[in-house]
């Protein structure tokens, strides 16, 4: 509880960089405000001193010998000397509170009024320094470096963009004007502002945008149902090996990328899916990517997908080094139809599924995601991220995730295939039962949909 | 009057994108301490994070949720465990294009194990258009070493779609009943 009687420390800060001064001085302004202030040495009941910057003790020791108060020393090592108190670094907002307390017992005419226990309210905004401009590359040196691969392309976005009549948010956020600090923000100081927590400091939050929730766009949902069918019935544990619901895998163009996939960590050598009218695949695994003749998101290679393929219609064919040339040229030329080498299992998976089971594999079996799919680069489907974050939290069968989730069956036998393609399910029962599920905590289930859909939009999915 | 604040906290080495991140999403102009780097961290970033970094996405209805960067170099590692106090979880990017980032992953893992094992983490990987090695599977498995279960993915931290679905994964993690 705060002692609203006591008064913060006035300090001065001896021999400490703009850098570390910037970081005390938040500390202060924050969780540190009934600790203390830091003020000029003239006016200081103490000194905080950094002994690790050059020259820091040989300026202590001068400005005590003329005016001797005591010190708060920070170092790595270990300092013993009078009228001191060391504090090991790194720093913790701990130990500076329990400093403030010792070091109260050693000023002059002992004012040892106890220290306030230290309650943790947001820490300000931090204090601004002033700065030149920008550079005008967002990574620094990132434009001077040269790509090593053809950048591969991404699947068309999840999260739409807002609608052109829609005004979009410059008057939140204008380019940033990094010489001079923006609006209601505190102004560079040598010393620090007054506490203040980020709901304190004038700087005035827009309100939230309004968003309409217009849900997805007809080619989203057309989209979606390619990959994840339309079925809305569900199917048991019991029962599912008998449903409709189910492909067998050999039949489809899926079967043949997966034995690719398989001949090319092997052989770790390219290797080429020749497909009719001279279209084709070829599998890079020096960079873990892929280039087709034809867009992986486009209608025709869906057809592809998602239709029994003719035998002889998709053959795995190892290149020769002359036929490399010509096809990295190739590459080269075309890079847009370049992919991660996941994202064509992926999206390959899910339209072959088209919501069902693999027919291979045991549905009933309870398995566990050992790592998340890349959803930034791979395409999404409604409830794709849920689906990972439940079955990366507890093992459980196909049929138990849609229960757990409250949604269609459809979703989850999609992403079952497509995770099951990629690797990343652990099915090693002896794992799966040393697996322990951290509880979910509930608490704060609104805000998080709250936080979800100012940052979506409103767009249900 | 504002009666709910929360945190998400976004840290990870020098340049890889903690600042943009923050700035791709935030609601205000994001408040930075940026400054010219006068170390070895120039060789990297022209400016660097000294302080942090501070945005802010604003719910309405007296609710906001504060965007915090730490700041790039370690030796200020001190301001950390301040800086987590009523987070949300921990926005780990992480730069693949740097020399180590392995040891990067370990170092950030270890300064926040305890919020990470509170709370959760989200890993995103800046750069690998520009490098693609080492590959995300990589990371997943030095994190499985590390004995954490973090997402991992991807990101461009000037593209909000990517800054946003890292949010999404951080809250599903958390609680996967969540909806909207």
């Amino acid at each position: 509880m705060l002692n609203p009687i006591t008064k913060p420390l006035n300090v001065a800060l001896l021999s400490i960089s703009a850098h570390n001064r910037a970081i005390l001085e938040f500390f202060f302004a924050g969780a540190g405000r009934q600790l203390f202030t830091t003020t000029d040495t003239s006016q200081a009941e103490a000194l905080i001193v950094d002994f690790d910057h050059p020259g820091a003790e040989q300026e202590w020791a001068e400005f005590t010998r003329t005016r001797p108060r005591p010190a708060i020393i920070l170092s790595i090592r270990e300092i013993n000397a009078p009228n001191t108190i060391w504090v090991p670094k790194p720093l913790t907002s701990q130990s500076l509170t329990h400093a403030a307390d010792k070091i109260r017992a050693l000023l002059p005419r002992n004012a040892a009024a106890p220290s306030p226990a230290t309650e943790e309210p947001e820490p300000a905004p931090p204090i601004p320094v002033q700065r030149p401009a920008p550079a005008t590359t967002p990574f620094g040196l990132g434009e001077q470096r040269k790509r090593t691969v053809p950048l591969p392309r991404k699947p068309p976005p999840l999260i739409r963009p807002e609608p052109a009549a829609e005004p979009a948010p410059p008057p939140m956020r204008p380019a940033p004007d990094r010489t001079a600090p923006p609006q209601g923000q505190v102004s560079a100081s040598p010393t620090p502002g007054p506490a203040a927590g980020p709901g304190e400091t004038g700087i005035t939050p827009p309100a939230p945008a309004e968003k309409k929730d217009t849900g997805p766009t007809p080619e989203e949902e057309q989209r979606w149902q390619q990959l994840c069918g339309t079925e809305e019935g569900q199917i048991s544990i019991r029962t599912w090996h008998e449903s409709a619901r189910l492909f067998t895998p050999e039949n489809y163009l899926l079967n043949t990328i997966l034995e690719a996939l398989q001949l090319v960590r092997q052989s770790r050598q390219p290797t080429q899916i020749r497909l009719p009218h001279n279209e084709f695949i070829l599998l890079m695994p020096d960079v873990s990517l892929v280039y087709l003749t034809m867009d992986l998101y486009s209608e025709s290679f869906t057809r592809l997908c998602e239709a029994p393929i003719q035998k002889g219609d998709a053959r795995l064919h190892l290149p020769s080094t002359q036929e490399m040339t010509l096809l990295a040229e190739q590459v080269r030329r075309d890079a847009r139809h370049t992919h991660d080498l996941e994202a064509l299992i992926w999206t390959s998976s899910l339209i072959t599924s088209h919501g069902r089971l693999n027919r291979n594999t045991d549905a009933g079996k309870p398995l566990y995601l050992r790592a998340w799919p890349n959803l930034t680069r791979l395409e999404q489907f409604p409830h794709a991220l849920r689906i990972a974050a439940i079955w990366s939290r507890k093992p459980g069968n196909v049929f138990d995730v849609a229960q757990w989730l409250d949604i269609p069956q459809r979703y989850v036998f999609a992403f079952h295939t497509a995770a099951n393609a990629v690797g990343l399910f652990v099915a090693d029962q002896d794992k799966i039962q040393q697996r322990r599920d951290k509880p979910v905590e509930q608490k704060n289930r609104g805000l998080f949909s709250r936080l979800l859909r100012r940052l979506l939009g409103g767009g249900r999915k | 009057m504002i009666t709910s604040n929360k945190k998400i906290i976004f840290t990870g080495p020098v340049g890889a994108g903690k600042t943009t991140a923050i700035e791709t999403i935030s609601d205000i102009p994001t408040i930075t301490t940026d400054e010219y780097a006068s170390d070895m961290t120039k060789s990297r970033k022209p400016q660097t994070t000294v302080a942090m970094d501070y945005g802010l996405i604003n719910l309405g209805d007296a609710e906001r949720i504060h965007l915090y960067g730490t700041p790039g170099q370690e030796r200020f590692d001190f301001m950390w465990d301040i800086l987590t106090k009523g987070g949300i979880g921990l926005i780990l990017l992480l730069d693949n294009t740097r020399k180590d980032p392995l040891q990067d992953m370990r170092f950030y893992t270890n300064s926040f194990r305890e919020f990470i094992e509170q709370r959760q983490m989200v890993v995103g990987v800046t750069r690998m258009d520009l490098q693609r090695r080492p590959e995300l599977n990589d990371y997943r498995l030095w994190l499985e070493q590390l004995s954490l279960h973090a997402p991992v993915f991807e990101v461009d931290a000037r593209e909000r779609a990517d800054v946003i679905l890292l949010i999404q994964a951080l809250l599903y993690a958390l609680d996967p009943g969540v909806t909207t």
